[in-house]
Protein backbone atom coordinates (compact mmCIF):
# COMPACT_ATOMS: atom_id res chain seq x y z
CA UNK A 1 0.00 0.00 0.00
CA UNK A 2 1.57 3.29 -1.03
CA UNK A 3 1.04 6.71 0.52
CA UNK A 4 -1.71 7.76 -1.91
CA UNK A 5 -3.69 4.59 -1.21
CA UNK A 6 -3.35 5.12 2.53
CA UNK A 7 -4.47 8.72 2.16
CA UNK A 8 -7.49 7.61 0.10
CA UNK A 9 -8.43 5.12 2.81
CA UNK A 10 -8.20 7.81 5.48
CA UNK A 11 -10.25 10.30 3.48
CA UNK A 12 -12.93 7.68 2.90
CA UNK A 13 -13.62 7.66 6.64
CA UNK A 14 -13.35 11.42 7.12
CA UNK A 15 -16.27 12.25 9.47
CA UNK A 16 -16.40 15.83 8.20
CA UNK A 17 -17.49 14.46 4.83
CA UNK A 18 -19.78 11.79 6.21
CA UNK A 19 -21.54 14.00 8.77
CA UNK A 20 -23.98 16.36 7.19
CA UNK A 21 -23.59 19.05 9.81
CA UNK A 22 -24.49 22.60 8.79
CA UNK A 23 -21.57 24.97 8.39
CA UNK A 24 -21.04 27.26 11.39
CA UNK A 25 -23.01 30.53 11.38
CA UNK A 26 -20.03 32.85 11.38
CA UNK A 27 -22.01 36.07 11.92
CA UNK A 28 -23.71 34.64 14.97
CA UNK A 29 -20.44 33.26 16.27
CA UNK A 30 -18.83 36.68 15.95
CA UNK A 31 -21.68 38.46 17.62
CA UNK A 32 -21.69 36.03 20.52
CA UNK A 33 -17.97 36.37 21.12
CA UNK A 34 -18.12 40.16 20.84
CA UNK A 35 -21.00 40.31 23.26
CA UNK A 36 -19.30 38.13 25.83
CA UNK A 37 -15.77 39.47 25.72
CA UNK A 38 -16.04 43.24 26.10
CA UNK A 39 -13.90 43.04 29.22
CA UNK A 40 -10.85 41.98 27.25
CA UNK A 41 -10.78 45.10 25.14
CA UNK A 42 -10.94 47.37 28.14
CA UNK A 43 -7.64 46.59 29.77
CA UNK A 44 -4.32 45.19 28.84
CA UNK A 45 -3.71 44.14 32.44
CA UNK A 46 -4.76 40.59 33.21
CA UNK A 47 -7.62 40.66 35.62
CA UNK A 48 -8.44 37.99 38.14
CA UNK A 49 -11.99 38.14 36.82
CA UNK A 50 -11.09 37.45 33.22
CA UNK A 51 -10.77 33.66 33.42
CA UNK A 52 -14.00 33.52 35.36
CA UNK A 53 -15.81 35.69 32.85
CA UNK A 54 -14.45 33.61 30.02
CA UNK A 55 -15.45 30.41 31.75
CA UNK A 56 -18.86 31.83 32.52
CA UNK A 57 -19.32 32.88 28.92
CA UNK A 58 -18.27 29.46 27.67
CA UNK A 59 -20.42 27.74 30.27
CA UNK A 60 -23.38 29.86 29.22
CA UNK A 61 -22.87 28.79 25.65
CA UNK A 62 -22.46 25.16 26.59
CA UNK A 63 -25.43 25.10 28.89
CA UNK A 64 -27.72 26.28 26.16
CA UNK A 65 -26.31 24.03 23.51
CA UNK A 66 -24.71 26.52 21.20
CA UNK A 67 -24.56 30.11 20.34
CA UNK A 68 -28.11 31.06 21.05
CA UNK A 69 -27.87 32.21 24.65
CA UNK A 70 -27.49 35.90 24.19
CA UNK A 71 -29.58 36.14 21.10
CA UNK A 72 -32.35 33.72 21.96
CA UNK A 73 -34.91 36.38 22.63
CA UNK A 74 -33.45 39.01 20.38
CA UNK A 75 -32.23 37.34 17.25
CA UNK A 76 -33.37 38.19 13.80
CA UNK A 77 -32.74 34.78 12.35
CA UNK A 78 -36.00 33.13 13.28
CA UNK A 79 -38.36 35.78 11.89
CA UNK A 80 -36.87 37.03 8.68
CA UNK A 81 -40.19 38.07 7.20
CA UNK A 82 -40.97 41.23 9.25
CA UNK A 83 -40.97 44.55 7.40
CA UNK A 84 -37.98 46.81 8.08
CA UNK A 85 -38.47 49.47 10.72
CA UNK A 86 -38.04 52.95 9.24
CA UNK A 87 -36.28 55.56 11.36
CA UNK A 88 -35.45 59.17 10.56
CA UNK A 89 -32.74 61.31 12.04
CA UNK A 90 -34.54 64.20 13.70
CA UNK A 91 -33.62 67.55 12.22
CA UNK A 92 -32.64 70.37 14.57
CA UNK A 93 -31.57 73.88 13.66
CA UNK A 94 -29.27 74.17 16.61
CA UNK A 95 -25.62 73.37 16.22
CA UNK A 96 -25.47 70.93 19.07
CA UNK A 97 -22.55 69.53 20.97
CA UNK A 98 -23.73 66.32 22.55
CA UNK A 99 -23.09 65.41 26.14
CA UNK A 100 -22.01 61.78 26.70
CA UNK A 101 -25.06 59.47 26.70
CA UNK A 102 -26.35 58.34 30.06
CA UNK A 103 -28.60 55.51 31.16
CA UNK A 104 -31.49 57.98 31.52
CA UNK A 105 -30.99 59.42 28.04
CA UNK A 106 -30.96 55.91 26.56
CA UNK A 107 -34.03 54.84 28.50
CA UNK A 108 -36.06 57.73 27.12
CA UNK A 109 -36.11 55.91 23.76
CA UNK A 110 -38.63 53.39 22.50
CA UNK A 111 -36.31 51.49 20.14
CA UNK A 112 -32.77 50.36 20.90
CA UNK A 113 -30.61 47.88 19.07
CA UNK A 114 -27.13 46.97 17.92
CA UNK A 115 -26.81 46.49 14.18
CA UNK A 116 -24.34 46.11 11.36
CA UNK A 117 -24.67 48.55 8.48
CA UNK A 118 -25.39 46.59 5.30
CA UNK A 119 -25.64 49.58 2.95
CA UNK A 120 -25.46 53.36 2.83
CA UNK A 121 -27.16 54.90 -0.15
CA UNK A 122 -28.65 58.34 -0.87
CA UNK A 123 -28.83 59.36 2.77
CA UNK A 124 -30.44 56.05 3.73
CA UNK A 125 -28.61 53.66 6.04
CA UNK A 126 -29.75 50.05 6.26
CA UNK A 127 -28.99 47.91 9.32
CA UNK A 128 -29.08 44.21 10.02
CA UNK A 129 -30.05 43.98 13.67
CA UNK A 130 -27.76 41.77 15.69
CA UNK A 131 -29.16 42.51 19.12
CA UNK A 132 -32.45 44.10 20.08
CA UNK A 133 -32.51 45.88 23.42
CA UNK A 134 -35.93 47.49 23.21
CA UNK A 135 -38.80 47.79 20.75
CA UNK A 136 -40.89 45.62 18.50
CA UNK A 137 -39.74 42.92 16.13
CA UNK A 138 -36.70 44.18 14.24
CA UNK A 139 -36.03 40.98 12.34
CA UNK A 140 -36.80 42.64 9.02
CA UNK A 141 -33.91 45.04 9.57
CA UNK A 142 -33.96 48.80 10.07
CA UNK A 143 -33.56 51.68 7.68
CA UNK A 144 -32.54 55.16 8.80
CA UNK A 145 -33.04 58.27 6.75
CA UNK A 146 -30.44 60.94 7.47
CA UNK A 147 -31.69 64.48 6.91
CA UNK A 148 -28.72 65.64 8.95
CA UNK A 149 -25.59 63.97 10.21
CA UNK A 150 -25.27 62.72 13.73
CA UNK A 151 -22.43 64.33 15.60
CA UNK A 152 -19.08 62.56 15.13
CA UNK A 153 -20.78 59.59 13.50
CA UNK A 154 -20.33 58.38 9.95
CA UNK A 155 -22.11 55.19 9.00
CA UNK A 156 -20.00 52.75 7.01
CA UNK A 157 -21.00 49.35 5.62
CA UNK A 158 -19.76 46.45 7.73
CA UNK A 159 -19.38 48.57 10.89
CA UNK A 160 -21.47 48.02 14.00
CA UNK A 161 -23.53 50.71 15.73
CA UNK A 162 -25.73 51.07 18.75
CA UNK A 163 -28.88 52.90 17.76
CA UNK A 164 -31.70 54.42 19.79
CA UNK A 165 -34.85 56.11 18.53
CA UNK A 166 -38.00 57.52 20.07
CA UNK A 167 -41.17 56.89 18.08
CA UNK A 168 -39.21 56.50 14.86
CA UNK A 169 -37.00 59.56 15.37
CA UNK A 170 -33.26 59.30 16.00
CA UNK A 171 -32.22 62.30 18.06
CA UNK A 172 -28.84 63.86 17.27
CA UNK A 173 -27.86 63.53 20.93
CA UNK A 174 -30.02 60.56 21.84
CA UNK A 175 -27.19 58.06 22.29
CA UNK A 176 -26.70 56.57 18.81
CA UNK A 177 -23.02 55.70 18.67
CA UNK A 178 -20.43 53.29 17.26
CA UNK A 179 -20.62 49.89 18.98
CA UNK A 180 -17.71 50.23 21.38
CA UNK A 181 -17.43 47.98 24.40
CA UNK A 182 -18.03 50.75 26.95
CA UNK A 183 -21.16 51.89 25.09
CA UNK A 184 -22.43 48.32 24.87
CA UNK A 185 -22.06 48.14 28.60
CA UNK A 186 -24.08 51.34 29.00
CA UNK A 187 -26.82 49.98 26.73
CA UNK A 188 -26.96 46.79 28.74
CA UNK A 189 -27.13 48.79 31.93
CA UNK A 190 -29.97 50.87 30.50
CA UNK A 191 -32.07 48.13 28.95
CA UNK A 192 -31.13 44.72 30.23
CA UNK A 193 -31.43 45.57 33.93
CA UNK A 194 -35.11 46.30 33.39
CA UNK A 195 -35.87 42.84 31.99
CA UNK B 1 -6.54 68.40 29.57
CA UNK B 2 -10.05 67.60 28.43
CA UNK B 3 -8.84 67.53 24.80
CA UNK B 4 -6.10 65.06 25.78
CA UNK B 5 -8.56 62.71 27.40
CA UNK B 6 -10.87 62.97 24.38
CA UNK B 7 -7.98 62.14 22.03
CA UNK B 8 -7.01 59.24 24.25
CA UNK B 9 -10.59 58.02 24.28
CA UNK B 10 -10.80 58.23 20.48
CA UNK B 11 -7.51 56.34 20.18
CA UNK B 12 -8.82 53.63 22.48
CA UNK B 13 -12.01 53.37 20.45
CA UNK B 14 -10.05 53.09 17.21
CA UNK B 15 -7.84 50.43 18.74
CA UNK B 16 -10.90 48.47 19.87
CA UNK B 17 -12.47 48.74 16.42
CA UNK B 18 -9.27 47.69 14.71
CA UNK B 19 -9.03 44.65 17.00
CA UNK B 20 -12.62 43.71 16.21
CA UNK B 21 -11.94 44.02 12.48
CA UNK B 22 -8.83 41.83 12.73
CA UNK B 23 -10.72 39.25 14.76
CA UNK B 24 -13.61 39.17 12.31
CA UNK B 25 -11.18 38.64 9.42
CA UNK B 26 -9.57 35.80 11.36
CA UNK B 27 -12.88 34.12 12.17
CA UNK B 28 -13.96 34.26 8.53
CA UNK B 29 -10.76 32.42 7.60
CA UNK B 30 -10.57 29.81 10.36
CA UNK B 31 -14.13 29.06 11.54
CA UNK B 32 -14.99 26.51 8.86
CA UNK B 33 -11.72 24.54 8.99
CA UNK B 34 -11.91 24.51 12.81
CA UNK B 35 -15.50 23.32 12.61
CA UNK B 36 -14.39 20.44 10.35
CA UNK B 37 -11.48 19.68 12.69
CA UNK B 38 -13.92 19.31 15.58
CA UNK B 39 -16.50 17.38 13.54
CA UNK B 40 -13.79 14.81 12.91
CA UNK B 41 -12.89 14.39 16.54
CA UNK B 42 -15.91 14.78 18.76
CA UNK B 43 -19.62 14.18 19.05
CA UNK B 44 -21.83 16.31 16.90
CA UNK B 45 -23.56 17.75 19.95
CA UNK B 46 -20.25 19.03 21.36
CA UNK B 47 -18.88 20.59 18.19
CA UNK B 48 -20.57 23.99 18.50
CA UNK B 49 -19.68 24.36 22.17
CA UNK B 50 -16.00 23.57 21.66
CA UNK B 51 -15.92 25.84 18.61
CA UNK B 52 -17.37 28.71 20.66
CA UNK B 53 -14.81 28.12 23.39
CA UNK B 54 -12.03 28.04 20.81
CA UNK B 55 -13.23 31.34 19.38
CA UNK B 56 -13.24 32.95 22.82
CA UNK B 57 -9.63 31.88 23.31
CA UNK B 58 -8.69 33.22 19.87
CA UNK B 59 -10.26 36.58 20.72
CA UNK B 60 -8.34 36.74 23.97
CA UNK B 61 -5.06 35.73 22.35
CA UNK B 62 -5.47 37.55 19.04
CA UNK B 63 -2.12 39.28 19.41
CA UNK B 64 -0.30 36.02 20.11
CA UNK B 65 -1.34 34.25 16.90
CA UNK B 66 1.72 33.63 14.71
CA UNK B 67 1.21 34.89 11.17
CA UNK B 68 -1.67 37.22 12.17
CA UNK B 69 -1.16 40.45 10.20
CA UNK B 70 -1.74 43.83 11.82
CA UNK B 71 -3.93 45.18 9.03
CA UNK B 72 -4.68 42.83 6.12
CA UNK B 73 -6.72 39.60 6.22
CA UNK B 74 -4.80 36.60 7.54
CA UNK B 75 -3.64 33.78 5.28
CA UNK B 76 -5.23 30.47 6.26
CA UNK B 77 -2.05 28.38 6.04
CA UNK B 78 -0.20 30.82 8.28
CA UNK B 79 -2.71 31.07 11.11
CA UNK B 80 -4.56 27.75 11.00
CA UNK B 81 -1.96 25.45 12.61
CA UNK B 82 -1.86 27.58 15.76
CA UNK B 83 -5.66 27.81 15.79
CA UNK B 84 -5.92 24.03 15.41
CA UNK B 85 -3.67 23.82 18.46
CA UNK B 86 -6.13 25.98 20.43
CA UNK B 87 -9.07 23.84 19.28
CA UNK B 88 -7.11 20.74 20.28
CA UNK B 89 -6.57 22.17 23.76
CA UNK B 90 -10.24 23.15 24.16
CA UNK B 91 -11.26 19.69 23.00
CA UNK B 92 -8.92 18.08 25.53
CA UNK B 93 -10.47 20.19 28.31
CA UNK B 94 -13.97 19.18 27.22
CA UNK B 95 -12.95 15.52 27.12
CA UNK B 96 -11.46 15.73 30.59
CA UNK B 97 -14.66 17.27 31.91
CA UNK B 98 -16.70 14.65 30.05
CA UNK B 99 -14.59 11.82 31.48
CA UNK B 100 -15.11 13.19 34.99
CA UNK B 101 -18.83 13.40 34.37
CA UNK B 102 -18.96 9.87 32.95
CA UNK B 103 -16.97 8.47 35.86
CA UNK B 104 -19.48 10.01 38.20
CA UNK B 105 -22.43 8.66 36.21
CA UNK B 106 -20.73 5.27 36.05
CA UNK B 107 -20.27 5.22 39.79
CA UNK B 108 -23.88 6.17 40.27
CA UNK B 109 -25.33 3.60 37.89
CA UNK B 110 -22.66 0.85 38.06
CA UNK B 111 -22.98 0.58 34.32
CA UNK B 112 -20.31 1.15 31.70
CA UNK B 113 -21.39 0.86 28.13
CA UNK B 114 -18.81 1.17 25.35
CA UNK B 115 -19.41 3.99 22.94
CA UNK B 116 -21.11 2.79 19.75
CA UNK B 117 -18.94 2.47 16.65
CA UNK B 118 -19.58 4.85 13.77
CA UNK B 119 -22.38 3.81 11.42
CA UNK B 120 -20.02 2.93 8.59
CA UNK B 121 -17.50 1.17 10.83
CA UNK B 122 -18.04 -2.26 9.26
CA UNK B 123 -16.92 -1.02 5.83
CA UNK B 124 -13.62 0.18 7.26
CA UNK B 125 -13.12 -2.19 10.13
CA UNK B 126 -9.55 -2.96 9.07
CA UNK B 127 -8.63 0.75 9.04
CA UNK B 128 -10.15 1.38 12.48
CA UNK B 129 -8.30 -1.68 13.81
CA UNK B 130 -5.05 -0.41 12.29
CA UNK B 131 -5.56 3.08 13.72
CA UNK B 132 -6.17 1.46 17.09
CA UNK B 133 -2.59 0.15 16.97
CA UNK B 134 -1.23 3.71 17.03
CA UNK B 135 -0.67 5.73 20.16
CA UNK B 136 -2.84 8.80 20.71
CA UNK B 137 -0.24 11.31 19.53
CA UNK B 138 0.75 9.26 16.46
CA UNK B 139 -2.91 8.88 15.55
CA UNK B 140 -3.41 12.65 15.79
CA UNK B 141 -0.30 13.24 13.68
CA UNK B 142 -1.59 10.90 10.97
CA UNK B 143 -5.05 12.45 11.02
CA UNK B 144 -3.66 15.99 10.80
CA UNK B 145 -1.74 14.81 7.74
CA UNK B 146 -4.61 12.87 6.16
CA UNK B 147 -7.64 14.96 7.05
CA UNK B 148 -6.35 18.48 7.64
CA UNK B 149 -3.69 18.02 4.92
CA UNK B 150 -1.00 19.66 7.04
CA UNK B 151 2.75 19.51 6.45
CA UNK B 152 5.02 18.13 9.21
CA UNK B 153 6.00 21.69 10.12
CA UNK B 154 2.35 22.71 10.57
CA UNK B 155 1.59 19.51 12.49
CA UNK B 156 4.47 20.42 14.78
CA UNK B 157 2.82 23.77 15.49
CA UNK B 158 -0.49 22.09 16.32
CA UNK B 159 0.93 19.41 18.57
CA UNK B 160 3.89 21.18 20.15
CA UNK B 161 6.31 18.52 18.86
CA UNK B 162 9.41 19.45 16.87
CA UNK B 163 9.10 19.21 13.06
CA UNK B 164 11.75 16.51 13.11
CA UNK B 165 9.84 14.47 15.69
CA UNK B 166 6.66 14.84 13.63
CA UNK B 167 8.41 13.62 10.47
CA UNK B 168 9.71 10.56 12.28
CA UNK B 169 6.38 9.79 13.93
CA UNK B 170 4.48 10.32 10.70
CA UNK B 171 6.81 8.06 8.73
CA UNK B 172 6.59 5.28 11.30
CA UNK B 173 2.84 5.60 11.74
CA UNK B 174 2.19 5.45 8.00
CA UNK B 175 4.40 2.37 7.73
CA UNK B 176 2.63 0.72 10.63
CA UNK B 177 -0.81 1.47 9.21
CA UNK B 178 0.10 0.24 5.73
CA UNK B 179 1.59 -2.97 7.12
CA UNK B 180 -1.48 -3.65 9.26
CA UNK B 181 -3.84 -3.04 6.35
CA UNK B 182 -1.76 -5.21 4.01
CA UNK B 183 -1.72 -8.06 6.52
CA UNK B 184 -5.47 -7.81 6.83
CA UNK B 185 -6.10 -7.65 3.08
CA UNK B 186 -3.44 -10.17 2.07
CA UNK B 187 -1.56 -7.61 -0.05
CA UNK B 188 2.15 -8.45 -0.35
CA UNK B 189 4.12 -6.47 2.19
CA UNK B 190 6.91 -4.34 0.75
CA UNK B 191 4.85 -1.90 -1.27
CA UNK B 192 5.98 1.05 0.75
CA UNK B 193 3.58 3.50 2.39
CA UNK B 194 5.86 6.44 1.78
CA UNK B 195 5.91 5.87 -1.97
CA UNK B 196 3.63 7.66 -4.37
CA UNK B 197 3.47 11.13 -2.80
CA UNK B 198 5.69 14.09 -2.66
CA UNK B 199 7.43 14.82 0.59
CA UNK B 200 5.03 16.95 2.66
Amino acid sequence: MNEDELLARLRAVDPALARRAPAPDIDRLLETVMATTDVHTQTSQPSRWQPRLLAAAAAGLIATGGFITWQATHTTASHPSAAPLALTVQHTDEATRCAAPTVDILRSNTTAFEGTVTSVSGGKVTFRVTHRYRGDDLSGGVTMKQSMRLEDLTFAPGERYLVVARKGAVKPCGGTVGAEPDMRRLYRQAFESER
Amino acid sequence: MRTDSRVESLQKQEHARSRERRYEALVRVVARPLHRYLLRRTHLNQVDDVLAETMLVLWRRLDDIPGMPAESAPVADQVLPWCYGVARGCLANTRRAERRRLRLVERLTHMASPSPPPAHANDHEDLYAAMGLLGEVDREVVLLWGWEELSPRAIAEVTGLSPNAVSIRLHRAKKKLAAALERKNGTPVGHKADEGRSNR
